[in-house]
């Protein structure tokens, strides 16, 4: 007897430890949570922040009876009737396959998209959806759809300013998270491309098209050294033309200058009597004259001695000027 | 058989033992679990900080508080876990190549490309669409050690794709030129966009630096760079002979200038010493003449005309007529010269 009392003991204490801890249940930082009884949804459990967001997609839904607990951590529950199910609330990441576009101008590109988003009704997400896997197939449906249709709305050159492509996909996320939360649950904080790139087959095109293009440019630079040279050069010489030009104008002048003070030099001591000057002068250049065959006349005054010295006759000298000469 | 009889003995002695401990077990057991229990609950009400860690305690699965001091700390045992994120290691993301092996001191590092995430478009907004090879890096660290832990499903995979779409969407606006020549203008202008996604994100990360490593072009472009590289040279060089051209010839021509001038000014004082010192001559001749005229004027004239007459060759024309030219042999040279003049 005391033996089977014991036994009983024990196994009500296992079953109420088991109780006791199935009545408690825990809700991570980084985990929504509902809760069912018998399969019908009596609970969920939410960050404070998404309260009032859950809340309307409640009403939208039409379950108004569902209570939203808006903090993490320790809860009670009923024991064996109550079950708990959880989802992750971190930010979960979709990445696409990659995919050929057409912009509007009728250029391929090639895409490869992805989008954070996270459960933010796990309600409407346990029903709709259920886990990550489903979850990233209507990632696929509906943020896919959104890109391609931006993208086809734009032209080649207007997909990558700066900020279209990121403006156009901001436009579109509040209708498609109208959409989502109210359908699925999910809510998208930001769609991306993370990769643009040309088909394979255009790629060596460009790389044609663009060594063309880099090429006129080398030709054109060569042509530009050219020409730039050649004008620094005329500027030079013109610049060199201009400074001789300048001096030789000067030393004609400054010569000129000299040459008149010598004359005017001359000329004050000269008028006193120029004839004299004029003699000698002459003098001096009969002297200078050297290796020259010079025909005179017998009369000439130097020879009025040569058929004799009459008395009292002068010497001539006024014939000089008819000297001719042969250099 | 002795075999046998050996293991025979074993037993009795084990079945002694094991009496003997049972005994013991019953009386120490409970003893020693409860001090071990008591020692795992004393341990699990500490935990160690180290100084690069932040500690984000969670009660029940709720962030309690994040701990930033260092050394030795007290938690609730059983209810408390301590999450422990290092928030001062620097962390490299590469992008465009991945690092195979690391280097070391005896080792080069080894490289693998990765050329569809290095391939990107250039100047797409000018509808110039070119390609370029772009490699580079980022260092961020944990700056939000909840944000880090709670928020976000992947933040690693995430900050790479937020990358790449950063960097795409900053260079596609770029000219080749500027993508090529001017690294720091890519990293000034993916770092903030960064960042901003990585705040929105909530990641808790914090991007501290980017480092454009390489920016290449396919084979066929970059050869063509390269020639343009030269072009600019070429041109960059004709600039510089024009220069030279300039310094040599300009300072040539003022030189030749100022000889001219220089050499006007000589010619100049020549001249004008001349005359002074003709006019001293003359002056001087001139008062022996007024002293003397006629003799002067005689010894000049028969000073000059003896010169005249023995430094030239004299022919004297005794014709009536003055005639004599006709019948004159002249040497060649001489009517070479007649000729010439």
């Amino acid at each position: 007897m005391k033996r089977i009392a014991g036994i009983v003991f024990a196994v009500v204490i296992v079953l109420g430890l088991f109780a006791l801890v199935n009545s408690l249940y825990i809700v991570r930082e980084d985990e929504v949570a509902i809760v069912k009884t018998f399969g019908k949804i009596n609970n969920v459990i939410i960050a404070f922040d998404d309260a009032e967001d859950v809340n309307n997609n409640l009403k939208r839904n039409n379950y108004p009876n569902i209570r939203v607990i808006t903090e993490k951590g320790l809860h009670f529950k009923r024991p064996f009737i109550d079950t708990v199910e959880r989802y992750s609330a971190k930010y979960l990441t979709y990445t696409s396959n990659t995919e050929l576009i057409n912009t509007n101008d009728e250029r391929r590109i090639e895409i490869e998209m992805y989008a954070q988003y996270r459960v933010l009704d796990p309600v409407v997400f346990g029903l709709a959806v259920g886990n990550k896997v489903e979850a990233n197939k209507r990632m696929d449906e509906y943020v896919y759809k959104t890109v391609i249709n931006s993208a086809n709305t734009l032209k080649f050159d207007e997909f990558f300013y700066q900020n279209t492509l990121s403006e156009l996909l901001d436009s579109k996320k509040d209708a498609l998270n109208e959409q989502l939360v109210a359908e699925y649950g999910l809510f998208v904080t930001d769609i991306g491309i993370n990769r643009k790139n040309f088909p394979q087959s255009n790629v060596s095109n460009i790389e044609e098209k663009m060594a063309k293009e880099i090429e006129k440019e080398s030709e054109k630079l060569i042509a530009e050294g050219d020409s730039e040279y050649i004008k620094a050069q005329s500027i030079t010489d013109r610049q060199r033309a201009e400074i001789v030009s300048k001096a030789v104008e000067n030393a004609a002048i400054i010569k000129a200058d000299a040459d008149a003070e010598s004359i005017r030099i001359y000329q004050e001591s000269l008028q006193k009597d120029l004839e004299f000057f004029q003699f000698i002068k002459r003098m001096e250049i009969y002297e200078n004259i050297q290796g020259s065959t010079i025909f005179l006349d017998n009369d000439n005054a130097i020879f009025n001695f040569i058929g004799g010295y009459p008395a009292g006759m002068q010497p001539v000298v006024s014939d000089v000027e008819e000297l001719e000469t042969i250099e | 058989m002795s075999q046998q009889f050996y293991n025979k003995d074993d037993d009795n002695v084990v079945d002694i033992d094991m009496k003997a401990m049972r005994k013991k077990i019953f009386t120490f057991g409970p003893i020693i679990i409860i001090v071990l229990i008591i020692a795992f609950v004393l341990l699990n009400s500490i935990y160690m900080l180290e100084n690069r860690e932040n500690a984000v305690v969670l009660r029940f699965g709720r962030v309690n508080e994040v701990v930033t001091d260092p050394g030795l700390h007290f938690k609730v045992p059983l209810i408390d876990q301590v999450a422990k994120v290092d928030v001062r290691s620097i962390s490299n993301m590469e992008y465009g190549f991945r690092t195979e092996t690391p280097g070391t001191e005896t080792q080069v590092a080894g490289y693998s490309e990765h050329e569809a995430e290095a391939r990107i478009i250039v100047d797409g907004a000018n509808n110039n669409a070119s390609i370029a090879l772009i490699e580079l890096i980022i260092q961020y660290r944990v700056s939000n050690p909840v944000d880090y832990l709670f928020k976000v499903d992947d933040p690693e995979g995430t900050l790479r794709l937020a990358l790449e779409d950063v960097i795409r969407s900053s260079v596609q606006s770029f000219t080749l030129d500027e993508a090529k020549t001017q690294k720091e203008l890519i990293d000034a202008s993916v770092l903030p966009k960064l960042q901003q996604k990585m705040i929105e994100y909530e990641s808790g990360l914090e991007i501290i630096l980017v480092g454009t490593q390489n920016v290449q072009f396919l084979e066929n472009v970059e050869a063509a760079y390269q020639q343009k590289e030269n072009a600019n040279q070429y041109k960059n060089g004709k600039r510089e002979d024009a220069e030279k051209y300039n310094n040599t010839v300009i300072p040539q021509a003022q030189a030749e200038a100022t000889k001219l001038v220089e050499d006007a000014y000589a010619y100049r004082a020549e001249v004008v010493a001349g005359a002074n010192a003709g006019v001293a001559e003359f002056n001087a001749l001139y008062r022996e003449y007024i002293n003397n005229p006629d003799i002067l004027k005689e010894r000049y004239y028969i000073d000059s005309m003896t010169a005249f007459l023995s430094n030239n060759k004299i022919v004297v024309d005794g014709t009536a007529e003055g005639e004599i030219y006709k019948f004159y042999n002249f040497d060649d040279a001489a009517i070479k010269q007649s000729v010439t003049n």
